[in-house]
């Protein structure tokens, strides 16, 4: 899990080695029969700003969320990366990223139209923990790579069932499922 | 769990024992609302009889939630540290060892079943208010100058608000604006607010290690848990905790958890343990 700070009640910095300091949850759809990449995937929703949004706008509304954003992070509209340090929710799939600057990463700040393609990567720096809730309705596959069949080259986690795996951010996790079905990951940092 | 003696004169206890405990029962209702899930969250609570202005133990009731075992509360305009409670029923008790006028506010005589309002900080609305659907709320007078978080929760009387930024106006950073707020937070209503009315930021349990949550709601029904309101009642971003059951999880103190009832109509208790 690493050697991370957290700030103590007097002031003063201890390390701790097993509390995790950030975590998110999102969903997947699995479809029947197609591996489907578990982690590190994009994440899409678009700019809901009434009109174009300038290249100095510190606040970005959006709507159509599929999946789900931490609560600060780095999103991608167009070839600019902007980082937002907070979100104010309005409903599951609509708020606004709040505090950001823009032209992140060394990219250009760039006024973008109304309905641009916000996109988002749920990958944590220092992931450190991965937890995988099975509600498919059947036994999923695990796999390293796309390279599964069946039982082949994974593991299996049974309906109901969840599988919790120490695992940094560099390393990717696919699955299948025969008959699709909801899962829910959890990543934690 | 043995404990040694550490440099600096205080005794620490090893790694594995528990330090700092909070429980806490929490209702969830509707599929509506996203409830944020806090042992540190009090509702209602008001002061019983008259209070004296050298008063050192200080009657509340009419309390549901909970609160710290030591800490802040603010009545009309004074702040009071506590360093106890002593419980009567639930909702109800003495706080005890008062220090009054605490942080440079002035000691003084309060009336009965006026309202109490505990936080780690406290400010007030300026002059001219705000309505019920400003969403930036400015501030003035913060007890604990340049000491809030970037974001999280207050408390404004009965209305609880997320903020997602925080401008400081002034050198000193006592005053400034909440930004990027969302009203009517955690099922609360949201109304406008008068000048004076005070904002009471939320505790956070320092450090906090562990959070253990127990699905009380109903039997049969589940609870569904994830990180951010972006959930549902339909499991949406979240996993889920069916009745009876629990689950603890290694988040720190500024991780938030957020749960919802599975089932339209449904309301119960979700039971909050946060440890250190």
């Amino acid at each position: 899990m690493g050697y991370k700070k957290i700030k103590a009640t007097n002031n003063r910095y201890e390390f701790n080695r097993d509390v995790f300091q950030n975590a998110i949850s999102y969903s997947h759809i699995l479809v029947g029969g197609t591996i489907t990449k578990l982690t590190s995937h994009v994440t899409l929703l678009r700019v809901n700003n009434g009109g174009a949004m300038t290249a100095i706008a510190r606040q970005i509304p959006f709507d159509g969320l599929v999946g789900n954003i931490p609560n600060s992070g780095v999103v991608t509209i167009g070839a600019e990366d902007i980082r937002y340090a907070s979100v104010t929710w309005n409903t599951v799939v609509t708020g606004t990223l709040n505090e950001c600057t823009r032209g992140f990463n060394s990219t250009v700040a760039a006024v973008h139209a109304d309905f641009s393609v916000i996109s988002h990567t749920n990958l944590f720096t220092y992931r450190d923990k991965l937890v995988i809730y099975n509600y498919s309705g059947a036994d999923i596959f695990v796999g390293s790579n796309a390279n599964i069949t069946g039982s082949i080259n994974s593991g299996t986690i049974a309906d109901g069932v969840e599988y919790g795996v120490w695992l940094s951010p560099n390393v990717d996790l696919w699955v299948l499922s025969a008959n699709g079905g909801s899962i829910t990951v959890v990543e934690y940092a | 769990m043995a404990n040694f003696r550490a440099d600096l004169g205080r005794y620490e206890y090893v790694r594995d024992t528990i330090q700092e405990l909070q429980i806490a029962s929490i209702t969830v209702g509707d599929t509506t609302v996203v409830k944020e899930l806090t042992a540190f969250r009090s509702y209602g609570t008001v002061s019983h009889g008259i209070i004296h202005a050298d008063h050192t133990s200080i009657e509340f009731h009419t309390m549901t939630g909970n609160i710290p075992d030591k800490g802040l509360v603010i009545l009309e305009d004074e702040i009071i540290q506590y360093i106890a409670v002593t419980w009567g029923v639930a909702g109800a008790g003495t706080l005890t060892g008062c220090k009054r006028g605490f942080n440079g506010t002035t000691a003084a005589a309060h009336a009965a079943d006026l309202g109490m309002y505990f936080g780690s900080a406290f400010a007030v609305i300026p002059v001219g208010g705000i309505t019920d659907v400003v969403v930036t709320i400015p501030f003035s007078g913060l007890s604990f100058n340049d000491s809030i978080p970037e974001s999280g929760v207050v408390q404004i009387a009965d209305e609880f608000v997320f903020y997602g930024g925080v401008t400081f106006t002034n050198a000193d950073k006592t005053a400034g604006t909440l930004n990027y707020c969302k009203r009517a937070w955690d099922g609360s209503t949201n109304v406008a607010h008068l000048a004076g009315v005070h904002i009471a930021f939320e505790i956070k349990m320092d450090a906090r290690e562990r959070v253990i949550i127990q699905n009380n709601i109903a039997s049969g029904y589940s609870l569904f848990i994830g990180y951010n309101p972006a959930i549902n009642h339909h499991g949406v971003n979240a996993f889920k905790l069916a009745f009876g059951e629990s689950v603890t999880l290694w988040v720190d103190q500024n991780t938030k958890i957020y749960a919802i009832h599975e089932a339209s109509g449904g309301s119960g208790n979700v039971v909050v343990t946060e440890y250190r």
